[in-house]
């Protein structure tokens, strides 16, 4: 166990300065962004974090990185959460095109991937199928060369930004289910691609896409046909929060990491509330005992986010940030409903947006269902259970 | 402005491996449940005690100066956990809480020696800062001593014989003592500021233990109701194939990692740097307290019908998982101690 402060020395402060400095003449944060798990930096931003490594600090040179060291590599961290940066990289589908790639993908996507410059998007789910993956009905037919896909996908989010769609494809019966899938890298701008905005709570925008006739090269195919699960399996257990944790890192996992973090800034708007509002004549909020009890109720429940290791972590930080988001909003009743920019609105009407964005994060990168699923077998033993 | 790091490494070391391996294999030995039956209602095997002194596990935590094996806060949090998941009927929280205090504390002529060998047994009285009067004391109908807030003063309480049991389902040796009964003797251990600090302090590590070791009773309870539901079949399958028994323990079993986290994080930063996060202790504890009564109902739950006769072990866990945690007071004595956070500016998760 270690805990403790870690002294920067000359070359790391001069880092973090060179990373400040690129910051402020690339990136202007914005204040009331609180969600940094659903948008993307700008372009310019991607082009100067590409050309430094950035993108993907830790890993060799030869593979677009930087090979910064533990401590520098959290630095980057650090300050891209301070400047309010989302959340960007492709490291979940990186190793698997690193492992499975053609040559011609290897030199056409493999490097842009790695450097940043070329962004994925997921096309696992579709209407008929989320949870039940391996159901997948969008179908690759071969034809020559060339595979003919033809389907749609569903909550296809970044989509409309995005350079490829790391894609879970039919290609046998479906009642093979797991045996008959195909995992394809399809570029974007493939004719026949289309993506349709779906909006959702929260301000979020996901996409639905179709895919009617798109044509691929065989080269554009991930591993081997009808060994799309096995292939696909491996950026899941990535997705699942697997292998992370160096000692520096949060124990709870990028994703519980992001949810904690955005609770932890709706919290600190509302005790910035209760420090320059009066609830009656005279009496700040903050000196209300009751208010005190709420306020110190979200404090514990983040702290014990902090502390739920990453198989689970992410299931409790997206559970806590959707229940204190709706004791926050109660708290600053009735304005801690309003939305932001409001007359009266109060905590950038955090509250109210938190209540309506958290639905999500219990969806999104595995239900919080299908991870208590996987916890039963993978922690306790317990026999597969639907 | 610049930015701060720390590290956030929960890993054990191969030390703390192998004490947390002794600590659970001297506990498994000798608290089975019918042990711990054995010792009801008053909660205290003195059997047990005198093989936890002979192990060097009632000194493990206390100076070496005094005879004890001189380990840390963070031991005697891996001890309480230990002791937790067996209920093991002994004072060791307690005791070496106090014993501790009492030994950072100079200008008294107590005998600590008998302390570290179990002979002499002391506690202390976690609200006894927030009210005065007599107190109700965990451990304290088996103590000889007992450490308390007196105005200013920090005193020992000490008694010839221990007062009644106070009596309670969860089969604890508490009782109530009271400065102003004559057959009590004082002695004023500090006054002012220095008592100030040390009851700061002892009440950290109090807080701290006492959390491992409902983290421990919570993990002892996980584990009989895991047991539970993969023997007991309806419905022609083993109860643990239903989501609805299955994801109620995984719910219990993630809070107690993170319960335990939490507990030795606190653990570390009162060892390390306890004016850096003041308010660990307190959330330890408060959140150890809300996860034992919730897990052990739980897992009485997952037994059905079976979990609510006296005679089913998991019952042992429930009838102790409030009472261990609420001596130093509710949740809204916690509550309002963490709420002095928002007195001081708002950090997030510990870095400015």
């Amino acid at each position: 166990m270690d805990f403790s402060r870690i002294e920067l020395d000359d070359d790391q402060r001069a880092f973090e300065a060179e990373a400040r400095e690129l910051f402020e003449k690339h990136w202007t944060p914005d204040p009331h962004a609180l969600s940094l798990d659903h948008d993307r930096p700008s372009a310019e931003l991607v082009e100067q974090l590409a050309e430094r490594g950035w993108v993907h600090p830790r890993s060799p040179r030869s593979q677009g990185g930087a090979e910064l060291d533990p401590i520098r590599a959290r630095i980057l961290d650090v300050l891209e959460h301070e400047y309010r940066v989302p959340r960007f990289e492709n490291t979940l589908i990186l190793p698997t095109v690193r492992k499975y790639a053609s040559d011609e993908l290897r030199e056409s996507a493999l490097r842009d991937l790695e450097s940043g410059r070329a962004s994925f998007c997921l096309g696992y789910s579709e209407p008929d199928s989320g949870s039940d993956m391996a159901a997948a009905r969008t179908r690759a037919v071969r034809d020559g060369d060339e595979w003919v896909i033809n389907g749609a996908k569903m909550f296809t989010t970044y989509a409309e930004v995005s350079d490829y769609v790391f894609l879970l494809a039919r290609t046998g019966p479906v009642e093979q289910k797991h045996r008959s899938l195909t995992m394809f890298l399809v570029p974007m701008d493939s004719p026949g691609v289309e993506v349709k905005p779906i909006w959702a709570m929260g301000h979020v925008r996901t996409n639905m896409t179709f895919y009617r006739d798109v044509r691929v090269a065989d080269s554009y195919r991930l591993g081997p046909v009808d060994q799309g699960w096995r292939v696909v399996s491996e950026p899941l257990a990535t997705e699942h929060g697997a292998g992370e944790g160096d000692a520096l890192a949060e124990l709870n996992g990028t994703m519980g990491a992001a949810f904690t973090h955005t609770l932890e800034d709706v919290l600190a708007l509302a005790v910035e509330w209760a420090r320059t509002t009066e609830i009656e004549p005279g009496v700040l909020a903050v000196d209300d005992p009751l208010v005190r009890q709420t306020l110190a109720g979200v404090l514990l429940d983040i702290e014990v986010a902090w502390n739920t290791p990453s198989e689970f972590g992410k299931v409790t930080a997206a559970e806590t940030l959707a229940r204190d988001a709706d004791v926050l909003a109660d708290l600053m009743a009735p304005a801690g409903v309003l939305a932001d920019g409001a007359d009266g609105a109060v905590g950038q009407g955090s509250a109210a947006w938190a209540r309506l964005f958290a639905p999500a994060t219990q969806i999104y990168g595995g239900t919080t269902n299908i991870w208590r699923n996987n916890v039963a077998r993978s922690s306790l033993g317990l026999p597969r259970s639907r | 402005m610049t930015i701060e790091l720390r590290r956030n490494d929960y890993s054990f070391d191969e030390q703390q491996v192998e004490v947390r391996e002794m600590l659970a294999g001297f506990f498994g030995r000798h608290s089975s449940y019918e042990v711990v039956r054995a010792a009801e209602p008053l909660g205290f095997d003195a059997a047990l005690w005198k093989a936890a002194a002979r192990a060097d596990i009632v000194g493990l935590a206390l100076p070496e100066e005094h005879g004890g094996q001189g380990a840390g806060l963070i031991e005697l949090a891996f001890a309480a956990e230990a002791l937790g998941r067996t209920l093991a009927p002994v004072p060791l929280v307690d005791h070496a809480v106090a014993t501790r205090a009492v030994a950072r504390l100079s200008g008294h002529d107590l005998d600590l020696g008998a302390a570290v060998t179990g002979e002499t047994i002391l506690s202390l009285a976690p609200l006894s800062h927030r009210r005065s009067g007599r107190q109700l004391v965990p451990s304290g109908a088996v103590a000889h001593g007992v450490l308390t807030r007196h105005g200013a003063d920090l005193v020992l309480l000490r008694r010839t014989s221990a007062p009644p049991l106070a009596a309670n389902d969860a089969a604890a040796p508490v009782a109530w003592w009271d400065p102003a009964d004559p057959e009590v003797r004082q002695t004023v251990l500090a006054t002012g500021e220095a008592a100030d600090a040390a009851w700061r302090d002892a009440l950290a590590e109090w807080q701290i233990s006492t959390a491992a070791a409902l983290v421990g009773l919570s993990d002892g309870a996980v584990a009989l109701a895991r047991t539970y539901s993969l023997e007991r079949h309806q419905f022609g399958v083993p109860i643990s194939a239903f989501q609805s028994v299955a994801h109620r323990l995984v719910d219990a079993h993630e809070a107690v990692q993170g319960a335990r986290n939490l507990a030795l994080k606190a653990a570390w930063f009162q060892t390390e740097e306890p004016a850096t996060r003041p308010e660990l202790p307190t959330m330890a504890l408060a959140n150890a307290t809300r996860v034992a009564t919730r897990v052990t109902a739980d897992c009485v739950h997952v037994h059905g019908g079976f979990g609510l006769m006296l005679e089913a072990d998991i019952s042992l866990y429930h009838r102790r998982s409030a009472l261990w945690g609420q001596l130093g007071g509710g949740s809204r004595t916690h509550l309002e101690s963490i709420a002095t956070v928002l007195d001081r500016s708002l950090t997030a998760n510990g870095e400015a």
